[in-house]
């Protein structure tokens, strides 16, 4: 990670403590930040939709229709219409900063460039959909926005430059109103789902809705911004006045006073520039490759968990070719395969109790951090230990320093991601001497490999195969998540655990 | 369990996400002309004159080319590029020069540009070259013209109608 990262990532941390202290980690809204833009998406669809039974399509119903909506039927076409912009203009906000919370957290390189560069035009679509939004409305501000828009396509060389003649004064064009509508009606949202879509694909468990309290909250905070301050108009439009000033949305208009000060070649050069920059980042540098896991088929029940369980669906089943009698085994696509090891952990044959001759071999493994390099690390760690009690210190290489908290009473097994490990290893390690075990990772809600947490919840709650061991003992084990910033409350965590092991004694 | 200062800071994290929204979905206004300006626009299409006469060719000529090109008249596609000069009370505010588009530089030019200017009674003349063969000023135009705040003053041009087109 460079500095930028780090710095940046810092920075956000810091805030998103805050905030969880406020909203508790399940709401804290820098956690869902892509899924609370879907659900200002979801706002703008619906409140667009009732918007749309009153809106006139033409260049001469348009105005009044919106004008009509806006003051008698303020109650509900005049809200409908204050929601759809300002949750447009939320989901500019969200956007950006789900977009730059990736990328320092960095998680944009490597396998997950996908999702960042299929994520570039959708800001494009975004920023086209407000600006015929605002077409729409015909006033005069629509009428800035049309004139400077055909004066930035005219300036294309290969283009005959003759737009901006079908906005003059007794020469307006019905056909670009049109083509707006149909582009901002149905062609630019039926694209924004497309690539949304595409956005996604390569991630499986996306968490496409906002926690409900989050919505609730969101809806309501925009629900009294629209009544403190309803969306208005400027006057009509007419093409043989301009206003002197303007009431531009800067979330979306931004770019046109770039057109007025330094000329359509400046403004598209910004545009272009900035998109190329964002669209070849993931590989300014590019992510170290780490080696994808691989499966053993003779250790392999084709059980399926593997691929339930990957994040970003780079495990799937195929028809079994080893001729076990079986239906399927796991196939592992190299070119999605974060290295996680969450599929070891998912994996049942990990279980460090199946040792066979020397080693633990599973269906599903890590070239580079193997389960049979983690029993045996568990095992030396714990037989280093010589203090009063024992306690393995279990999580993540994405959360807080956990080898700097190794002492004579902790062992300390760091992990890709702490979904890697399967519930059976804690049996195993208080069986081989652990007294305790204080299991860590990013926090809660924030998991650098998106549901590595939430996977170890399910399996130590029985909820998600494989499970923790009956027969284990829970009192002994603790979960506490805790980010870089959070290492002195996980020392303090660990010493709690350590002091209550010794009095149990 | 939330607490009260749980929901106040909630309340807060709301309030500070949708400050943006009140603000920036309109203000701070854009002022796109000054107070008493107007906006003189120019806005036309129209094809310069060629830049060579047809000419009859002669036999040499003929002899060089292609038997299935053999035309009599040569006939020159490209057109003059067009330069405009509008002058406000004897002062010069644009002189522009607009190419014929097409890689032959044939087709018709579009002509488009925008200015602001104080609004109220002016002196307009409006020059116009678009004949490379004739140097000097092809098209004039100059009459007193009166602009309110914020008018948009469309200037246009018709060889046809006798030229400059003021609406
Ligand atoms: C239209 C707006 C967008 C929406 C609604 C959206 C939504 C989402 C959602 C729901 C996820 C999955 C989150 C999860 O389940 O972990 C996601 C992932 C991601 N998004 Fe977006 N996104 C948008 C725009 C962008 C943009 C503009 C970028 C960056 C240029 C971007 C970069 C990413 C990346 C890198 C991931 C993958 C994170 C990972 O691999 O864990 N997104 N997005």
């Amino acid at each position: 990670m460079s500095v930028l990262h780090r710095f940046g990532h810092r920075v956000i941390q810091s805030v998103e403590q805050l905030f969880n202290r406020i909203f508790g980690n399940g709401w804290n809204p820098w956690y869902h930040l892509g899924s609370l833009s879907f659900f200002l998406f979801w706002i703008v669809l619906f409140s667009g939709l009732y918007l749309l039974i009153f809106f006139e399509t033409s260049l001469s119903g348009a105005y009044p229709s919106v004008e009509r909506m806006t003051h008698e039927q303020w109650w509900l076409g005049g809200i409908m219409r204050s929601l759809h912009r300002y949750a447009s203009d939320g989901a500019v906000i969200t956007v950006v900063l789900h977009a730059s919370r990736e990328f320092f957290r960095d998680r944009y390189r490597g396998v997950r460039w996908f999702s960042w560069f299929t994520g570039v035009p959708t800001l494009w679509l975004v920023v086209l959909l407000g600006i015929s939004g605002y077409w729409l409305v015909w006033d005069a501000m629509a009428q800035y926005i049309a004139v400077t828009t055909a004066e930035l396509i005219d300036w294309i060389p290969i283009l005959p430059g003759s737009m901006v003649f079908n906005f003059l004064e007794g020469n307006v064009s019905d056909r670009f109103f049109t083509l707006m509508s149909f582009l901002h009606l149905l062609a630019l949202p039926v694209a924004m789902v497309f690539l949304l879509w595409t956005h996604v694909s390569r991630i499986s468990q996306v968490d496409f809705m906002p926690p409900r309290g989050l919505a609730v909250g969101t809806s309501l905070a925009l629900l009294l911004l629209s009544l403190i301050k309803p969306a208005l108009s400027h006057g009509p439009a007419n093409l043989s006045q301009i206003p002197e000033v303007l009431h531009l949305d800067w979330f979306y208009l931004n770019i046109y006073p770039v057109v007025d000060r330094f000329g359509a070649g400046t403004a598209w050069s910004l545009g272009i520039g900035i998109t190329l920059v964002l669209m070849v980042l993931p590989w300014l540098p590019p992510q170290r490759p780490k080696p994808p896991a691989f499966v053993t088929l003779e250790q392999c029940n084709g059980c399926g968990q593997c691929a339930k369980d990957c994040p970003f669906g780079a495990v799937s089943m195929r028809p079994r070719t080893d001729g076990r009698d079986v239906s399927h085994e796991p196939t592992i696509k190299n070119s999605l395969c974060t290295s996680c090891g969450i599929c070891v952990g998912s994996c049942v044959s990990s279980n460090p109790y199946r040792l066979s001759k020397t080693t633990l071999r599973s269906g599903m493994d890590m070239p580079h951090a193997s389960i049979d390099q983690l029993r045996t690390d568990l095992l030396t760690r714990l037989q280093q230990l010589t203090g009063p009690v024992r306690v393995l210190l279990i999580g993540c290489q994405h959360g807080a320093d956990l080898e700097s908290l190794q002492d004579q009473q902790t062992a300390v097994l760091s992990l890709p991601c702490s979904g890697m490990f399967p519930p059976s290893l804690l049996d195993f390690a208080l069986k081989r001497g652990a007294d305790g075990i204080l299991i860590t990772g990013c926090r809660d809600g924030d998991c650098y490999y998106r549901i590595g947490n939430w996977l170890v919840d399910e399996r130590l709650q029985g909820r998600r195969e494989p499970h923790l061991l009956k027969r284990t003992d829970r009192q002994h084990i603790r979960v506490y998540r805790a980010a870089a910033a959070d290492q002195d409350q996980l020392r303090q965590q660990l010493l709690a655990l350590q002091g209550e092991l010794r009095c149990a004694r | 369990m939330r607490t009260i200062t749980s929901w106040m800071g909630q309340a807060i994290a709301y309030t500070a996400f949708c400050l943006p929204l009140y603000f920036l979905s309109d203000q701070p206004s854009y002022r796109y002309l000054q107070p008493h300006e107007s906006e003189i626009k120019l806005a036309f299409k129209h094809a310069g004159v060629p830049v060579e006469e047809c000419h009859k060719r002669t036999a040499d000529e003929l002899q060089k080319l292609p038997a299935n090109m053999r035309a009599a008249m040569s006939c020159s596609r490209e057109r003059s590029p067009i330069t405009i000069d509008i002058l406000l009370d004897g002062k010069n505010i644009t002189t522009h020069t607009f190419r014929p588009p097409g890689v032959h530089k044939d087709g018709s030019t579009f002509v488009y540009g925008k200015f602001s200017v104080p609004s109220g009674s002016h002196r307009m003349d409006l020059q116009m070259e678009d004949n490379v063969r004739n140097p000097g000023v092809d098209h004039t135009f100059s009459r007193q013209v009166q602009l309110r705040p914020g008018q948009v003053f469309l200037i246009g041009f018709n060889r046809e109608q006798g030229g400059f087109i003021v609406h």
